[in-house]
């Protein structure tokens, strides 16, 4: 099923592995260069720059010969069929197979523009295929087959987006399936959307590391981290009564309905965040933990979403202020490692790096801050009410 | 680590017995770090504080409270410029790491509280008068002094912005974008100003070996600032011959700037110049086509970006060979 030379992948794998032994320093150079020399990779995978270029550029190539053939047919009025755009997807499809497979792009920003258009376009003659049959949209039915598209995807070309979509497009089909099925669907959607999400997070946790899945491993990092977080998300309170059915019709009035079992919801919106908190660090797993600290997030905006104890700025400063303590405290406590933790950046050099991404960020958040700036030298601004000088 | 996996490279003799053991002892005692979630929550905390802190002055500005407020904001400020003064390390003309990443958030933070106790002062008590050049002037000159005595390039970047709303335009790529307004000459002429003195900022660090490595945001903002204004130059004179000579500018600023991404082996800037490059011969040859006032144009326009698009292609993995080679 996977379009890739297993010999290869398999020998990108060691290669990673004696990487990271050559970083922790427990293999020298010369044995590195010679596990590369035994275990050689074909693949064509340009480091990031290279691949965002290459990928720009076949987004150009594909458009423009699109154009070009609608160009060419334009008078046979045949544009807006879907025959149009599954023909051209599939053709799509195909050069990309052959990119893959003559070339040996990997991750290439070749393959990965070829598999987003041709993916898209064949999505999008079904959805005109699904318009033209009956009135009312589809949606779980157009849901499916996205499931079905990217699934095939995901696991021919071992995606992690694709992976992402395909699941997300999973849980919607269960979603829009369930919620026709019975009068009282949605009012057991919380609960069936919990069972689901973490049966999918319980079983991609048992499939890393096994034989089969050796190739995935990035794949079933993804479905944990879109498992965990719509876990999180069935149960927040916000969601759950935007979506349950006492909310219809009234969703845009002021008040709306409180929601059944409202304890548990709000048990669960507030604790399930710290509860990943407290796993990801117990089992010292990255991915539940940082997904925890996502979600402490969510859960602070839903509780202020309901309850305004103080006002924002108010909030935001004490909030920031802990924050900085904690982290504070955090780094004096593992200033030596403690209990297997360090503070310490174990990878050195990373992309990340490289960039200067913090820097950037840095200036890209922060270069707002400034009042005075704008209003000094273009005028006019009618800055802060009450306060004005006169001069402005 | 996989130690079957060693095991194995073991066996076939790819590695000695002694580097074995120290992949087992490695892989026994792996670190879990906590070096990127810490680094997330202090700029979040720095983020919300002094964001926290604008609206406070923002809501506050006419009330008796305010005078209460610009203490407060002082005093972090002060605070965090004397913590970070305790901690430095001696200033050097290279690198110099920093003590830990809460040193760097916490001047950042300093700066910032700086920032907007300046704000404050010139909008309440208009220190600097009606001389707004003043005003945003000793802001930027406190920041580049910051950065370079304390070796923070994220402040290094706030500086380079706040020089460009002291030359009177905005600089980060994102409202570049946003609030595209190259409709006027001036504005042209001063992003172009800027981004080629940055640009010489950039080769100025490298040649006097002054804090080399802040060589790359120089250099990120000189580039994009500079090719961005050059094409804005093009069209804004797009009827007019001296079009031009914004585009032979451009090439050669592509050149420089393709040399000097070769000697420093940088992918990203190679990037850069192949695309504004290319959009500027683009550019050109769809003038040239539908200059010609034919039906055929729309066709041929379509099968030069068809056939160029390939050609860049191969330009690139070409270029990336290359430049692996150097």
């Amino acid at each position: 099923m996977i379009i890739y030379n297993n010999i290869w992948l398999a020998n990108l794998l060691i290669r990673e592995e004696a990487q990271k032994a050559r970083k922790a320093e427990a293999i020298s150079i010369n044995e590195q260069k010679e596990i590369e020399d035994k275990h050689p990779v074909g693949f064509y995978s340009p480091n990031i720059f290279i691949r965002i270029g290459l990928f720009i550029l076949t987004c150009i190539i594909v458009s423009f010969s699109i154009g070009l053939l609608m160009l060419m047919v334009s008078d046979t009025n045949v544009i807006d069929k879907w025959g149009f755009s599954f023909f051209v997807g599939i053709l799509t499809y195909i050069a990309l197979e052959l990119m893959v497979r003559k070339s040996n792009h990997f991750k290439s920003g070749v393959d990965d523009a070829l598999m987003w258009i041709s993916g898209g376009l064949v999505l999008t003659a079904f959805i005109i295929l699904q318009a033209d049959v009956s009135n009312n949209f589809p949606y779980s039915r157009i849901s499916f087959f996205l499931c079905l598209l990217a699934l095939f995807y995901a696991v021919r070309f071992t995606d992690m987006l694709m992976t992402a979509i395909g699941l997300l497009a999973l849980i919607a089909t269960i979603f829009f399936v369930w919620k026709d099925l019975f009068s009282w669907g949605m009012a057991t959607m919380p609960f069936l959307m919990m069972i689901v999400c973490s049966g999918i997070y319980f079983l991609s946790k048992r499939s890393i590391g096994k034989k089969a899945s050796l190739y995935y491993t990035s794949c079933l990092y993804v479905v944990q981290i879109v498992s965990l977080l719509v876990l999180y998300l069935a149960g927040n309170y916000y969601v759950v009564q935007s979506l349950s059915p006492a909310s219809e019709g009234i969703y845009n009035s002021a008040e709306p309905a409180p929601v059944p079992f409202g304890f548990f919801f709000w048990a669960w919106t507030i604790l399930i965040p710290f509860i990943y908190l407290g796993l990801g660090i117990k089992n010292k797993d990255v991915i539940i933990l940082r997904t925890g600290l996502i979600l402490v997030a969510a859960a602070a905006f839903t509780f202020r979403n309901y309850y305004h104890l103080m006002p924002i700025e108010g909030a935001l400063s004490i909030v920031g202020i802990i924050l900085l303590g904690i982290c504070y405290m955090v780094m004096k406590y593992l200033k030596t490692p403690k209990h297997g933790f360090t503070y310490e950046d174990l990878e050195d050099g990373n992309f990340m790096d490289k960039l200067k991404v913090e820097s950037l960020i840095v200036s890209e958040t922060f270069s707002g801050t400034q009042p005075q700036g704008e209003n000094t030298r273009f005028g006019g601004g009618d800055f802060g009410g009450g306060g004005a000088s006169g001069n402005f | 680590m996989n130690i079957e996996l060693f095991k194995k490279l073991f066996e076939e003799g790819s590695i000695s017995e002694e580097s074995f053991e120290k992949v087992k002892n490695a892989s026994r005692t792996t670190l879990f770090s906590l070096h990127w979630e810490v680094k997330t929550l202090l700029y979040l905390g720095v983020m919300l504080l002094s964001s926290g802190l604008g609206i406070l002055i923002y809501k506050n500005i006419d009330t008796i409270g305010h005078q209460v407020i610009l203490l407060i904001i002082a005093a972090i400020s002060g605070g965090c410029f004397f913590y970070c003064l305790k901690n430095k390390k001696p200033f050097s003309k290279e690198l110099i790491k920093s003590p830990n990443s809460f040193f760097d958030y916490i001047l950042l933070l300093g700066c910032l509280s700086f920032l907007s106790f300046v704000g404050y002062l010139q909008f309440q008590y208009t220190v600097f008068g009606t001389n707004y050049g003043m005003a945003t002037f000793i802001p930027m000159v406190a920041l580049f002094y910051i950065a370079y005595e304390f070796d923070h390039l994220g402040i290094l970047a706030m500086g380079i912005t706040n020089l460009a709303i002291w030359m009177g335009v905005s600089v980060t790529p994102k409202q570049l974008l946003l609030n595209a307004d190259f409709n006027s000459q001036t504005v042209i002429y001063t992003y172009l100003f800027l981004g080629l003195l940055l640009l010489l900022a950039a080769y100025l660090s490298v040649y006097f070996n002054f804090k080399k490595h802040f060589r790359f945001t120089y250099q990120h903002f000189g580039v994009h600032l500079s090719f961005i204004s050059l094409l804005a130059g093009y069209f804004f004179y797009y009827d007019s011959a001296f079009s031009f000579l914004f585009m032979v500018a451009l090439f050669a600023l592509a050149f420089y700037i393709y040399k000097d991404a070769m000697k420093h082996q940088s992918f990203y800037f190679l990037l850069l110049v192949v695309i504004y490059t290319y959009i500027a011969i683009s550019t050109l040859v769809v003038r040239g086509l539908f200059a010609m006032k034919d039906d055929a144009s729309i066709t041929l326009s379509f099968m030069y970006f068809i056939a160029s698009a390939i050609g860049i292609i191969f330009l690139l993995i070409n270029l990336n060979k290359k430049i692996k080679a150097v």
